[in-house]
């Protein structure tokens, strides 16, 4: 009988246009997510320019789990679970640095740092304990689509790539905007506590109904230019690619204004290093191409958001807590396009940004008014009359429309409901 | 009238009082006042990484300028920013000035700093090490530069929606 009981259960919680507020608070939900959706589905934890030299290593995480990267000896890019198999005591309490080796500073057992177990203090007291079998665990699958390094709790299941499905053509496109074809991951994070669950993180990532007026802020002091994309007249998108992947598609607005770099609300005359960059790279009418079209503003389920200039690293904590880590993109060999990125990145985001601060506070509130118990559900039908497909076949709606939401909570309840 | 500050000769006094003063400022969120307090040229940084002083090259908490400055005071007065409106209370408290070195123009100082701000019923605490650059002008002292370094900086930090 579990089986109809179980579908139930998510048939009250997920209904098509509303869900239960309890998907945000429920403490068991949460754990649930952690096993079914952060251990199991292909989850972003760092990009290869933060490991650039071999021995190098950070400190990422899988969810709410950390997880050590490491540039083994090899130059191969690891990516290890920092708990010794003696005793649980973490082998690396440094953020970041350059080790060949990590020793576990309760008993000494030292590792190399692709895992393997090279020794430990006093060998004799081990009759037969076989080295092999006792080096750090790792991240069970671990691929790497254009520097950008994705983990997988799970043995099996969909490819990187098949996880990724059309969601891959945006890394295309934000690759593309750097001369090099590369992206880096240089400037440093800004990490930001918000007491929320992260998925109210994960919905407004590519909610184009907020903007107009909780950045009103922004908009009233700097000539952002982007009130064109938010407004009711928009003729911006969102897209779902399917796999909770979601976007706000600007490039309909962008070629009907015809000008390069005006995604980024700047001029060619002010970025001329970069722009002759990018016509030497890719000529110059596939230039003028990539310099209109601009970088995507893609939320990649669950946990990676590339929001145009900078990318933000959702991590869950707890059913009411999440942590925002956000750095400015690079574009590798790019000196005064970087510089601008970083400019508009401590500007708008960060504990004191002039966007993500307001965001957050919504977040904080969405959680606060949960503790409200009627009307038990949240209400996302905005714009489900207009859905369409595009030519991909992918659904597309309004840049303002509740499309995004509705379509990473098919996917939450794919996940959620396997058994 | 009191003295104006000496030039090469400013003393620990000076720096208290005028650092004292834009204290209050900051508390009362005089912002305006505050504004005309700065020279011209610097930054007001709050840093993430505790121990580099390459600000340009690297991500800040705030990075601003004259023109970032205004307009985060002007996001702040106009009301529409939803995480700072209504504004948190703050009370801070700053102490052990140290001058660190003086010319006949600037002089450096730090001390530390300890914010609790108050809103929606919680209290939070910031505690920092600052560092001014302050200009020695005809009309007493200004601000070159501030440097706020949150003990917490690299840390998981909650939004700020005041002034250090």
């Amino acid at each position: 009988m579990d089986g109809p009981v179980l579908a139930d259960k998510w048939d009250a919680l997920i209904e098509p246009g509303r869900v239960h507020g309890s998907l945000y608070y429920d403490t068991a939900i949460f754990k649930e997510e952690i096993e079914k959706i952060w251990f199991t589905t292909w989850v972003y934890i760092g990009h290869e320019s933060e490991v650039p030299n071999n021995n190098d290593f950070v400190t990422k995480a899988l969810g709410p789990m950390p997880v050590l990267m490491t540039r083994d000896r090899k130059g191969e890019v690891q990516l290890l679970l920092n708990r010794c198999p003696h005793r649980g005591n973490a082998v690396c309490v440094l953020e970041k640095g350059n080790k060949a080796s990590f020793t576990c500073p309760y008993h000494s057992w030292t590792f190399s740092n692709d895992g393997a177990l090279i020794g430990y203090a006093f060998p004799d007291g081990y009759q037969k304990a076989e080295k092999s079998e006792l080096g750090l665990s790792k991240v069970t699958r671990v691929a790497n689509y254009r520097g950008f390094i994705f983990g997988s709790m799970a043995a099996e299941g969909p490819t990187l790539e098949e996880h990724l499905g059309g969601a891959i053509t945006a890394l295309d496109r934000l690759c593309d905007n750097s001369p090099t074809g590369e992206v880096e991951i240089t400037a440093g994070f800004l990490q930001h506590r918000t007491k929320a669950n992260w998925k109210f993180i994960l919905e407004n990532e590519c909610d184009g109904y907020h903007p107009a007026f909780v950045h009103s802020s922004i908009f009233s002091v700097a000539d952002s230019g982007i009130t064109d994309l938010y407004g009711a007249d928009a003729v911006a998108v969102t897209r779902s690619f399917g796999n909770g992947h979601t976007e706000v598609d600007p490039r309909p607005e962008f070629r009907r204004r015809d000008k390069p770099l005006s995604w980024f609300n700047t001029k060619p005359e002010r970025l001329p290093d970069y722009v002759q960059q990018m016509n030497e790279a890719y000529g110059p009418e596939r230039a003028r191409e990539i310099m209109i079209d601009g970088t995507p503003h893609i939320m990649i389920f669950p946990n990676l958001f590339i929001a145009e200039i900078q990318i933000f690293v959702i991590q869950p904590v707890s059913a009411n807590e999440s942590i925002q880590h956000v750095t400015a993109l690079q574009f590798k060999g790019a000196p005064d396009m970087n510089r601008r990125l970083r400019q508009q990145t401590m500007g708008s985001v960060g504990p004191a940004g002039f966007l993500l601060a307001d965001d957050t506070e919504m977040y904080e509130r969405n959680q606060r008014g949960l503790e409200i118990r009627d009307p038990e559900y949240l209400y996302l039908k905005r714009g489900e009359h207009r859905e369409r497909h595009d030519e991909d076949g992918y659904l597309i709606g309004h840049a303002t429309d509740d499309l995004p939401s509705r379509e990473i909570w098919k996917h939450y309840r794919s996940l959620m409901e396997d058994k | 009238m009191k003295d104006l500050p000496v030039k090469g000769e400013v003393t620990l006094q000076d720096v208290t009082e005028f650092l004292w003063h834009e204290a209050d400022l900051l508390d009362r969120r005089d912002y305006d006042t505050w504004l005309a307090l700065w020279a011209e040229g610097g930054f007001y940084v709050i840093p993430v990484d505790k121990e580099s002083e390459d600000f340009a090259n690297l991500l800040n908490i705030a990075y601003d300028n004259a023109t970032m400055r205004e307009m985060r005071v002007r996001r702040f007065q106009q009301g529409f920013s939803i995480s700072s409106a209504p504004p948190a209370d703050s009370v801070r408290t700053v102490s052990r000035f140290v001058i660190e070195e003086q010319d006949s123009d600037t002089v450096r100082v730090r001390a530390a700093q300890h914010v609790v701000e108050d809103k929606f019923g919680r209290q939070r605490t910031f505690a920092a090490n600052v560092t001014w650059v302050l200009q020695v002008t005809d009309e007493g002292l200004m601000i070159r530069d501030k440097i706020v370094r949150l003990l917490n900086s690299d840390g998981m930090l909650t939004s700020i929606s005041y002034l250090f």
